[in-house]
């Protein structure tokens, strides 16, 4: 019972964070690779401003005793304007590949920091001691602790869910998903790439900070070995397979991957004691479901249907120029219904 | 003053090194328009390769061969399984195709080999002064062998059919193929070089930091990805310039700084690149850089 409470925490926790990359993948359509950094920033934050001042050998910055409440906003807080620069230096000229070049650079220069500039976050040995947080104040019980922890995550993921469905077909909304399409076109029209796409980052960024703020409150403890840059590649998976922007759908992705693969490799045997066999067999199965579903089915198991005008969804599989999965109104006879296999749609 | 020449002795090595690597990833996207995020593999395969040749032959020479070898297989077999069957979709599709590529090949390789560092047993040679520089005989014959490739590549690329047959590939596929140049068997015999060369760099990088695991290729693929921009992504001779340029930077820095830091260095060169000169050092003008 307990496995399954803590597996359900995380699962929410991840979907928070699989939502912050929706936005700045799914909607503004930029490949980052830096995302696991706000998440790993978040937790670190979480902790050093709860938990006291460090006691030697262990350093660290700050080394607060905040309320747990008040450092999740500071951490939030003060990750925006780290992604704020981050973005502001990638997204002014640089698109795609070389997008992706750059952020991959921003998450590995963070780790390699974090791993050798030990009074930051004590270094590779990483920093302990978030117990239980809000336990206190509200009177609960070491026992019922995982389910509060449960039913927090679940609240916070339900406003995120709220809010981002709202935001997803606001005007927007609807811009950001413009300039993902055709930047060019959109920009034609007025819409402001460059401030849309930073609002995005900014806004998919504070979302993993987020995450990683609850992850803190769970985790209790992190070390850089908790946070290698290739971690995104589980939200990438979750992101792929829940369809890529759609809410909704990328929160089921995240359930489906995460679940579905703890539970498919929980059983695995340590073949040749071989302690590291069954979490590569998982990063196998990850990076496997990535190539696959980009190949098979890019638009994912839910795709995303916002911001197509009505009439253009009734021309079902007619030219292929326009991105989003569209075409697919029911998802999985898409390939029946247009006669034929599904036309690989162009996402990018 | 001294103090520094030495310095860039060290870097020249280094950027021999570099120089085999970004010269194999800027083939690659010379044919396929993709940024293999998946090099690096092929460097950690090459490297591994290696390991077990030395093992089995205790011979250097055959060991670096068979690195070269089995890289060459594996590139070729990372385009016909993976790259060739992305052709036609957005570059930033197969880029990301390549990044789980590389998180199964690092894992397939922990479930191999393991975890665990391991390093080659192979004497190093005593230092020599060579003009300025303190060089040891394996940092001399890694030079040698870089530059080596270097001269084989342009006489490859210069004077050989394939060489123009690659070139009109690497312009424009499409083109080539309506004007009879069998383009796909190009670009596999280009993966194939390239992954030669990748397989071989992964044994020559292992060799010189000492040790090396399954992340050993991945590590450096930001390091290979600075030198590659540097040069223009797709331009060889660049590429050599690219890697002159980083590897001389990241010893340099490394020596007047924390060398652990010398991460942080190929970034900020990398992203000043990319700010004023994302088509390459030696492509004038600023444009907006799109794949």
């Amino acid at each position: 019972m307990s496995y399954w409470i803590s597996i359900l925490t995380e699962a929410c926790i991840f979907s928070i964070m699989a939502l912050g990359l929706n936005v700045i993948w799914g909607w503004a359509g930029d490949f980052d690779l830096a995302l696991y950094g706000y998440v790993a920033l978040g937790v670190y934050l979480t902790i050093v401003m709860t938990t006291g001042p460090a006691l030697s050998p262990t350093q660290y910055i700050l080394g607060w005793h905040l309320p747990y409440v008040l450092a999740v906003l500071l951490a939030v807080v003060i990750v925006l304007p780290i992604a704020a620069i981050v973005g502001a230096v990638a997204l002014r000229n640089l698109r795609e590949i070389y997008f992706a070049i750059t952020t991959l650079g921003v998450i590995s220069v963070l780790y390699v920091i974090v791993q050798i500039y030990t009074p930051l976050f004590n270094g590779f040995n990483g920093i302990a001691g978030l117990v239980t947080p809000m336990a206190g104040p509200l009177h609960i019980s070491y026992s019922n602790y995982a389910y509060f922890l449960l039913a927090l995550c679940a609240v916070v993921l339900l406003i995120v869910v709220v809010v981002l469905q709202r935001l997803s077909s606001s005007p927007y909304g609807r811009a950001i998903r413009s300039i993902r399409d055709n930047e060019q076109a959109a920009a034609a029209f007025g819409r402001s790439v460059f401030r849309s796409k930073l609002t995005a980052y900014v806004l998919g960024a504070g979302l993993a900070a987020l995450g990683g703020t609850l992850f803190a409150a769970y985790l209790g403890a992190f070390n850089p070995s908790a946070w290698a840059p290739q971690e995104i590649l589980t939200l990438y998976a979750a992101v792929l397979v829940g369809g890529r922007g759609n809410v909704r759908g990328v929160v089921a992705g995240t359930f489906i991957v995460y679940i579905g693969f703890i539970e498919l490799t929980r059983y695995l045997p340590n073949v040749g004691g071989n302690a590291e066999f069954g979490p590569s067999v998982r990063q196998i199965l990850i990076g496997g479901l990535i190539v696959v579903m980009l190949k098979f089915r890019p638009q994912g198991i839910f795709p995303d249907r916002h911001g197509v005008p009505r009439s253009a969804r009734r021309t079902q599989g007619t030219s292929g120029a326009t991105g989003g999965g569209w075409r697919d109104r029911l998802p999985l006879l898409a390939g029946r219904a247009s006669g034929g296999r599904p036309e690989q749609d162009v996402i990018s | 003053m001294h103090q520094f020449l030495l310095y860039v002795g060290f870097g020249i090595v280094t950027a021999a090194v570099l120089s085999l690597s970004a010269v194999a990833l800027t083939l690659e996207f010379a044919v396929s328009r993709v940024a293999n995020l998946a090099h690096g593999e092929l460097l950690t395969i090459g490297a591994y390769a290696a390991y077990e040749f030395l093992q089995w032959t205790n011979s250097v020479a055959l060991a670096a061969l068979g690195a070269a070898l089995v890289g060459g297989i594996a590139g070729i077999a990372m385009n016909l399984g993976l790259i060739e069957r992305f052709a036609g979709r957005p570059p930033i599709i197969t880029l990301i195709a390549t990044l789980g590529l590389s998180l199964m090949l690092q894992n397939i390789l922990i479930i191999i080999f393991g975890a665990a560092n391991l390093g080659y047993s192979i004497n190093q040679g005593s230092p020599h002064h060579i003009g300025p520089f303190l060089l040891t005989d394996a940092e001399i014959l890694v030079t040698l062998s870089a530059l080596a490739v270097a001269s084989a590549l342009y006489l490859l690329l210069q004077r050989t059919k394939f060489g123009k047959a690659l070139r009109a590939v690497s312009d424009n596929r499409e083109l080539a193929r309506v004007s009879g140049i069998p383009a796909q068997h190009v670009v596999t015999a280009t993966w194939g070089i390239a992954g030669v060369i990748a397989g071989f760099a992964g044994f020559v990088l292992a060799e010189t930091i000492g040790t090396f695991d399954p992340s050993l290729g991945f590590s450096y693929l930001l390091i290979t990805l600075a030198a590659a921009v540097a040069g223009g992504l797709g331009r060889p001779y660049g590429t050599l310039v690219g890697a002159l340029l980083v590897g001389l930077v990241l010893e340099l820095a490394g020596a007047y700084s924390n060398s652990s830091y010398q991460l942080a260095f190929a970034l900020g060169v990398l992203v000043l690149l990319l700010l004023f000169r994302p088509n390459g050092l030696l492509v004038s003008g600023r444009t907006v850089t799109r794949s």
